[in-house]
């Protein structure tokens, strides 16, 4: 994670939780790290009794944390008290699998029960409810009361409700558990549209496959653990690379995702040495960002080899062959690079069988 | 202030929303504060109809025997010599002798025996701040000669309507200390009331009195004493006292009323049971209002945990609830109040009891339906418990 723990929204590191004691006590939690930052659509997946949902009502404030380092919107959640709890809740917006929309009120006065407790002016809350309803096209449905509307209607002003205060971080669980393939895409994209105009983020926990291409990043958790945890432009980005390379060009959807995990991100800096001629080779690099200069050292002195950019890569001579480094790679400006150790590399040479769309689906199943 | 505006708001759109099953639980209610105002009534009335007599005297204290409980019994007597002895007191203008007892009326019609109380005082001591009782005094004076209440209960009140009618009745009451039945001659009418056991009041002079029940005129039942212009009478109370110690119990007229009210309250079942009436009115009003709490609170339970994850503490849905249970308990007072009027009038039409709807009742039932309001919500709080939102997950 490149993300400094000032602009994460949410820091979880270490976290641990159980319910009961004694004999009874059950752990459900396990040392689980996760930084969510802003500008991303996560989607958490697993089994149930997973630990998801626990996770959930630790990030929305609605249990406090047992042990570990949690924070949530730059709040200490481990140990705090029932007031505190409710005070951080007013910043985070909830949706839930069900609408559960106040039947006695209009769509309206329900998206305003949001923003009653905060100090806009309640004029002004009018209006910015009113604006939202009508770019979630129920315009002519603020003053239906939740009876008179369909079940996508239903679920998009509890969407309102949500986003109404503009929150930076948003939970959903299961929002489109109940809406049809149209409604839950577009309720998805109201939510990526509120992410990417605020800058907020969401965590959504979901088992819908619909909307998973949608997500930024997919969260596999199993067994109170995170199993994997793929930020999946990225990750899609590094195979279509691999893809491209000859030795890699064989591997299948699923063997290229496993290399690609296991690739670890490295920034460099202008004139920074990656790889040192004569030296054992240790691992393989991937050009992410930037450009890198080869150079070679023989008889006739130092002398630039090639200068390789976003795509190219090196240092796999010397892992295949065994041979020291032939080159030295030096960063020309700043850049980055994701390196896969020896090993990896190896048990990557030995596999053998269109990408994208396939990809997404390999990780969510990874359950 | 502006959540409290926001709970307001919410809990008058919930009570709407619930429509018919809203009316069902209002009847409830208002069926329960009716109780309340009936049984306030009742035993107010009883206390009423105990105190007329004495509300009635034209004086300020009274003087009773030392073993004198209640007027609701034959009151013991005491001698007429301390009536004298009184007016020997600074402050008292006069002392006059008061006697009664309860008797037997037959009924003309049909034979039977009516129980009614027989009052009397010295027609030139008189005693009662009543005009229909002094403007009779000359009547009264003669031989065998009464007046009747006019607002006497069943068969003595068509017989008191007979008097008011005809002009004068005869009536017949036996006595065993006489040989032949004794005859009183209704002269007029007055207003005083029945009370809760005796059907009204006849009044006639002290030597009527003596002539028919045969009891020496110097056995008084109370002694009224009017305090002179310019006088205490707490002072002159106190100074009575101090001259009879324990020959004779003095009370000012309010302590009289009081002492009668308070024998009621305390020393007959009567009280207690137009109390635990009146409790039963309260706990039927918390009951109903209770089950609408817990009907609303249960079909909006998602909703409420859906709140509280956004952020509306438990101290809002208190408020919310409250403001739903005394908007209730309220909305019934003004209904229940009329029909309390109507069922005080036809009461007091059928047992001639004092039903006032009085400034007292209306403040005391007001209090009590708001009480049953946080009552209800009181109860209620722990189900609110019950909207978790992790529960929504």
């Amino acid at each position: 994670m490149a993300q400094t723990a000032e602009q994460d929204l949410v820091i979880a590191d270490g976290v641990s939780h159980h319910f009961g004691a004694g004999d009874t006590l059950t752990q459900i939690l396990f040392d689980v790290t996760i930084y969510i930052p802003p500008g991303q659509l996560v989607i958490m997946t697993g089994p149930s009794g997973s630990g998801k949902t626990t996770l959930l009502t630790l990030f929305g404030a609605l249990r406090s944390g047992q042990a570990g380092l949690l924070r949530v919107l730059d709040r200490n959640v481990i140990g705090l008290d029932d007031a505190g709890l409710t005070e951080l809740r007013r910043s985070i917006g909830f949706i839930f699998q069900l609408h559960n929309l106040i039947e006695s009120l209009t769509a309206v006065d329900n998206v305003l029960m949001s923003t009653h407790l905060q100090l806009a002016p309640p004029s002004e809350a009018r209006k910015n409810a009113i604006a939202l309803l009508e770019r979630l096209g129920l315009g002519n449905r603020i003053n239906y009361k939740p009876g008179a509307l369909s079940g996508g209607q239903r679920q998009r002003v509890a969407v309102a409700r949500a986003l109404v205060n503009a929150p930076r971080l948003i939970l959903a669980d299961e929002p489109t558990a109940a809406l049809d393939a149209a409604s839950s895409i577009e309720v998805v994209g109201l939510l990526q549209e509120h992410i990417i105009r605020d800058g907020s983020s969401c965590l959504m926990v979901t088992h819908d496959n619909r909307v998973l291409d949608k997500a930024d990043r997919i969260v596999s958790m199993v067994d109170g653990r995170i199993l994997s945890d793929v930020m999946v432009h990225e990750q899609v980005l590094i195979c279509e690379m691999l893809k491209k390379i000859y030795f890699f060009s064989g591997l299948g959807t699923i063997e290229l995702s496993h290399v690609a995990e296991r690739m670890e991100p490295r920034r460099f800096d202008d004139g920074e040495v990656l790889i040192r001629q004569g030296e054992i080779g240790d691992n393989f690099f991937l050009l992410r960002d930037g450009e890198v200069d080869v150079r070679v050292v023989d008889a006739d002195g130092e002398r630039l080899e090639a200068t390789l950019d976003i795509g190219r890569y090196f240092g796999e001579r010397a892992l295949i062959t065994g041979e020291t480094r032939n080159a030295t790679v030096v960063g020309r400006g700043h850049g980055m690079v994701y390196a896969l150790d020896k090993t990896n590399f190896d048990a990557a040479l030995a596999l053998t069988p269109s990408l994208r769309e396939q990809l997404r689906k390999s990780y969510f199943s990874r359950q | 202030m502006r959540l409290f505006g926001v709970s307001v708001r919410l809990a008058y759109r919930q009570l709407l929303h619930r429509g018919a099953k809203l009316i069902g639980a209002l009847l409830g209610v208002t069926v329960a504060v009716v109780l309340m105002f009936t049984q306030l009534g009742f035993k107010g009335a009883l206390y009423d109809s105990a105190v007329a007599v004495a509300e009635a005297f034209d004086g300020e204290i009274i003087l009773a025997s030392p073993d004198f409980q209640t007027m609701s019994f034959n009151p013991p007597w005491m001698p007429r010599d301390l009536l004298y002895e009184a007016r020997t007191v600074g402050g008292v203008a006069a002392a006059s002798p008061f006697y009664a007892s309860t008797v037997q009326v037959v009924n003309p019609d049909d034979g039977n025996f009516i129980t009614t109380w027989l009052y009397a005082f010295a027609p030139d001591q008189p005693i009662f701040a009543l005009p229909d009782v002094n403007k009779h005094i000359p009547q009264i004076r003669l031989a065998q000669t009464a007046i009747i209440d006019r607002r006497s209960r069943n068969e003595l009140g068509m017989l008191a309507s007979e008097v008011g009618r005809l002009g004068q009745l005869d009536l017949v009451l036996p006595a065993s200390s006489v040989a032949i039945q004794f005859v009183f001659t209704m002269a007029g009418t007055f207003q005083i009331g029945p009370t809760i056991n005796v059907d009204g009041n006849i009044i006639t002079s002290d030597l009527n009195y003596y002539r028919y029940l045969h009891v020496p005129l110097d056995r008084v039942s109370l002694g009224v004493v009017r305090v002179a212009a310019g006088f205490d009478p707490t002072a002159v109370k106190a100074s009575l006292g101090d001259r009879f110690g324990s020959r004779a119990r003095v009370f000012l007229k309010e302590e009289f009323t009081d002492n009668e009210t308070n024998f009621y309250a305390r020393k007959t079942p009567i009280g207690f049971i137009f109390n635990a009436g009146l409790a039963v009115g309260v706990l039927v009003g918390i009951v109903f209002i209770v089950q609408v709490l817990h009907g609303i609170i249960s079909d909006n339970i998602r909703e409420y945990a859906t709140l509280r994850a956004i952020g509306y503490n438990q101290g809002f849905f208190v408020g919310l609830v409250a403001v739903i249970a005394i908007s209730i308990a309220m909305v019934t007072y003004v209904p229940a109040t009329l029909f309390t009027l109507l069922i005080y009038q036809v009461a007091s039409s059928a047992t001639k009891l004092p039903l006032d709807l009085k400034q007292s009742y209306l403040i005391e039932v007001f209090c009590l339906v708001v009480t049953m309001g946080f009552v209800a919500t009181f109860v209620t709080t722990k189900k609110l418990k019950q909207a978790d939102p992790v529960d929504l997950f």
